[in-house]
C-alpha cells in the first residue's frame, strides 16, 4: 500500500509529460525531499503523524506543483495546447457545418475523430487523463492530430472557394502549431545531461524530421491511387509499410541509446538506408 | 482548474458534437439530391429556341426559352436518380432528342432516347439501349438519328473506378427503328459527334492514337479532331496535327466550313487551366481565338444562320461544382454577351 507522500508524489509526477523513467528520478527526489523535510519538523518537537501532514501543508498543493514543474520544463505548453485544441475544436465546427448546409454532406467520421483528438488534446492539457499523461502518449495524439486535420483540409477544399484561404490559414496555424508541440515535447529531456543529451536531441529531431517525410511521402500516394480508384482496396494498406519500419526503428534507437549507443546508431543507419530505398523506387516507378 | 469544470466543459463538447451528428443526420443530403441550376447540356433550334437541362434538388428538368416567340415553359422533371443529356434538335427545329439514362450508371448503364415533337408537345420513347449513349446528332432529313454509343462501362484497370468505354458511332433509322453500328474504333475517348449533312461522314473529337503502341508514345497523345465517312474509305484528321495543345468539345457549321473548338490557352502558365474557343477555317487551315474570357468556356452551338456561336461558362471551374452560364457571340468573336435562362 502506497504511503501518503507516494500519493502526493504521484500525483505531482503524473502533472508532467515525463518519460517513465525521467518520472522514476523526479518522483524519487521528491520523496526525498519531502521524507527530509518530516525528519526536520519531528527533530523540532512534532509527532511523526503531525510532522507529515505539516511536511505535506509546506510543500503546497500537488496540482499547482506539478503544473508549475510542467510550466518550468516546457514553458507555455499548457497554453499552447489550450489554443491547439480549441482552434482545432472551432474549425471542426465550423468546417462540419459549412460543409452540412452549403454542400448537404455530413462528415459524422471525421467530426467525432477530430472533436475525439480535440477533446483528448484538451483533457491532457488540463490534466484529467494524469495517468496516461507522458510523451510518448502526447506526442501520439498530436500527430494523430495532425492527420485527422489533413484530412479536415481536404474537406475544407471542398466548400465555397472564398472561404478556403481563411481555412487554409487556420488549417496551417493548426498543422505548424501541432509540429512544434511534437518537436518540442520530444525534445524535452529532463533524464539526459551533458553528451547524451544532445545525442538524444539530435536522435529525435532526426526521426520525427524523417516520420514527417515518410508519411508525406505515404499520404502523397495514398491520395493518388485514391484519385483514381473508386474504393479504397486492402493493398493500400502496404503503403503504411516504411512508417511501420520507421516507428519500429525509432523506438529502437531510443531504447538503445543509454546503453548500447552502437547499436541505436545502427538502427539510424537503417533508417537512412529505407528512406534511400523508398527514392529509389519512386525512381524507378516515375520511369 | 478544478475537476468539475473540466468535466463540465468536456460534457459540453460531447453534447454540442452528439447535436451536430443529429443535425448530419437529418440535414444530410444524398448524392441525388446535391445537383442544383443549370447544367451545360443544351441546343438552340433553327427558330432561335434554347432547350436546356437544369436540376432542382437533384430532379432534372428540360425547358424552352425563346424570349421572342414568349416561348418559357418546362416540358420535362424526372426522378432525382435520372439525368438528361444532349438535347440536341432536328435541322428543320420541329423535333427535340435527348438522353435519359440513369446517374448511378455503374449500377444500370441502359439509355434512353426520347424525343420531343415540339408541335404536338409530345414525348415518346424513340429506343432504348442497353449500353450508355453518350451523344446524338441529326441528318439533315431528319430520318435518321446518329449517336455514340459506349460499348462497356467497366474498371479498365483494377485501381481505377468504372468509367464508359469502347465508344463508336451507331446510326438510328427513325423510320425502320433500327440501329446500325458505323464504325468499330472502340475508343476510350470520343465526343463531340457532329455528322455531315448528308449522313455520309462525321466528324468526332478523340485522341490521335493511332500510331502510338508504347506507354509513353501514348502518353505523348493529342486530342484532335477528325472526319469518318461511314464508307470505309478512311479517317482524316481534320485539324492541324502538329497543333501542340489538345482540342476538346467542336463544333462546326453545316457547310463544313468554319469549326468552332474549344482548348487552352495558357497551357505552359502553370496556373488553372483557362478554356477558350477558338474558330478554324477547314479550308485556310488557320484558327483565330473567338473568346477571351479568361474561364472555362464549354459546349459551342453555332446558330443556324452560323452568326451566333452559343457556349456554356463554369464560373466555378477547377474551384467547386460547376455553375454555368449560357452566352452568345457573334461568329468573329463579337459582342459576347450572357443570356439570362429562367431558373
Amino acid at each position: 500500500m502506497k504511503t501518503a507522500f507516494e500519493r502526493y508524489v504521484k500525483k505531482i509526477v503524473n502533472q508532467t509529460d515525463c518519460t517513465k523513467e525521467e518520472k522514476e528520478d523526479m518522483f524519487e527526489e521528491l520523496l526525498l525531499h519531502l521524507e527530509l523535510s518530516r525528519d526536520d519538523l519531528i527533530k523540532q518537537g512534532k509527532t511523526p503523524k503531525e510532522a507529515e501532514k505539516m511536511a505535506l501543508i509546506l510543500f503546497g498543493d500537488e496540482w499547482e506543483i506539478g503544473s508549475q514543474i510542467q510550466q518550468a520544463i516546457f514553458p507555455y505548453r499548457k497554453e499552447l495546447m489550450l489554443t491547439l485544441s480549441i482552434v482545432s475544436i472551432l474549425f471542426t465546427f465550423s468546417v462540419y457545418a459549412l460543409q452540412l448546409f452549403q454542400e448537404g454532406d455530413a462528415y459524422i467520421g471525421w467530426l467525432l475523430f477530430s472533436i475525439l483528438t480535440s477533446a483528448t488534446l484538451l483533457s491532457l492539457t488540463l490534466n484529467l487523463l494524469v495517468s496516461i499523461n507522458r510523451k510518448i502518449m502526447v506526442n501520439t495524439v498530436l500527430v494523430t492530430h495532425a492527420l485527422v486535420y489533413i484530412y479536415g483540409w481536404g474537406i475544407a477544399s471542398a466548400l465555397d472557394f472564398t472561404l478556403f484561404p481563411l481555412f487554409s490559414l487556420i488549417m496551417a496555424a493548426i498543422l505548424l502549431l501541432s509540429l512544434y508541440l511534437i518537436y518540442k515535447t520530444a525534445l524535452v529531456l529532463p533524464g539526459y545531461s551533458g553528451k547524451n543529451l544532445k545525442k538524444a536531441k539530435l536522435l529525435h529531431i532526426f526521426n520525427i524530421t524523417l516520420g514527417i517525410l515518410i508519411l508525406s511521402v505515404t499520404l502523397f500516394f495514398l491520395y493518388a491511387f485514391l484519385i483514381f480508384s473508386s474504393e479504397v482496396q486492402p493493398f493500400m494498406l502496404l503503403f503504411f509499410i516504411p512508417t511501420v519500419l520507421w516507428i519500429s526503428l525509432y523506438i529502437l534507437q531510443i531504447k538503445l541509446l543509454k546503453k548500447k549507443p552502437t547499436a541505436s546508431n545502427i538502427c539510424a543507419v537503417l533508417q537512412v538506408l529505407l528512406v534511400l530505398a523508398i527514392i529509389f523506387t519512386m525512381m524507378i516507378l516515375y520511369r | 482548474m478544478k475537476k468539475k469544470h473540466i468535466y463540465l466543459i468536456l460534457t459540453t463538447l460531447a453534447i454540442v458534437t452528439v447535436l451536430f451528428v443529429i443535425a448530419g443526420l437529418v440535414f444530410k443530403k444524398e448524392e441525388n439530391e446535391k445537383q442544383q441550376g443549370l447544367t451545360n447540356q443544351y441546343d438552340v433550334s433553327t427558330q432561335g429556341t434554347i432547350a436546356y437541362v437544369t436540376h432542382f434538388k437533384g430532379k432534372p428538368q428540360l425547358k424552352l426559352y425563346n424570349p421572342t416567340l414568349s416561348v418559357e415553359e418546362k416540358v420535362l422533371e424526372l426522378s432525382n436518380d435520372e439525368q438528361i443529356l444532349d438535347p440536341t434538335y432536328s435541322y428543320n427545329g420541329n423535333m427535340l432528342a435527348f438522353i435519359v439514362a440513369k446517374k448511378n450508371q455503374e449500377e444500370d448503364s441502359t439509355s434512353s432516347i426520347q424525343l420531343l415533337d415540339l408541335k404536338s408537345q409530345k414525348i415518346s420513347e424513340l429506343f432504348k439501349a442497353d449500353f450508355l449513349i453518350t451523344e446524338l446528332d441529326f441528318t439533315k432529313s431528319g430520318r435518321s438519328l446518329f449517336y455514340i454509343g459506349a460499348g462497356s462501362f467497366k474498371n479498365y484497370s483494377p485501381i481505377t473506378g468504372p468509367r464508359p468505354h469502347d465508344l463508336d458511332i451507331y446510326e438510328f433509322d427513325i423510320e425502320k427503328k433500327e440501329s446500325t453500328q458505323l464504325t468499330s474504333f472502340k475508343k476510350y475517348g470520343l465526343s463531340s459527334l457532329n455528322v455531315t449533312t448528308d449522313g455520309k461522314a462525321a466528324y468526332y473529337q478523340t485522341d490521335d492514337d493511332a500510331d502510338a503502341k508504347t506507354a509513353d508514345e501514348i502518353f505523348e497523345t493529342h486530342q484532335r479532331i477528325f472526319k469518318v465517312k461511314f464508307d470505309q474509305t478512311g479517317i482524316e484528321t481534320v485539324t492541324d496535327s502538329k497543333r501542340d495543345v489538345d482540342i476538346f468539345d467542336f463544333t462546326i457549321t453545316p457547310d463544313e466550313k468554319t469549326m468552332i473548338f474549344q482548348s487552352i490557352s495558357n497551357e505552359q502558365s502553370g496556373s488553372t487551366y483557362i478554356y477558350e474557343l477558338y474558330s478554324y477555317d477547314l479550308k485556310t487551315k488557320t484558327e483565330k481565338q473567338l473568346t477571351h474570357l479568361q474561364e472555362y468556356t464549354d459546349r459551342p452551338v453555332i446558330s443556324s444562320d452560323t452568326k451566333t456561336v452559343y457556349f456554356m461558362v463554369d464560373k466555378k471551374f477547377g474551384k467547386s461544382d460547376p455553375q454555368y452560364h449560357l452566352y452568345k457571340v457573334g461568329i468573329d468573336g463579337d459582342n459576347p454577351e450572357e443570356i439570362l435562362l429562367p431558373n
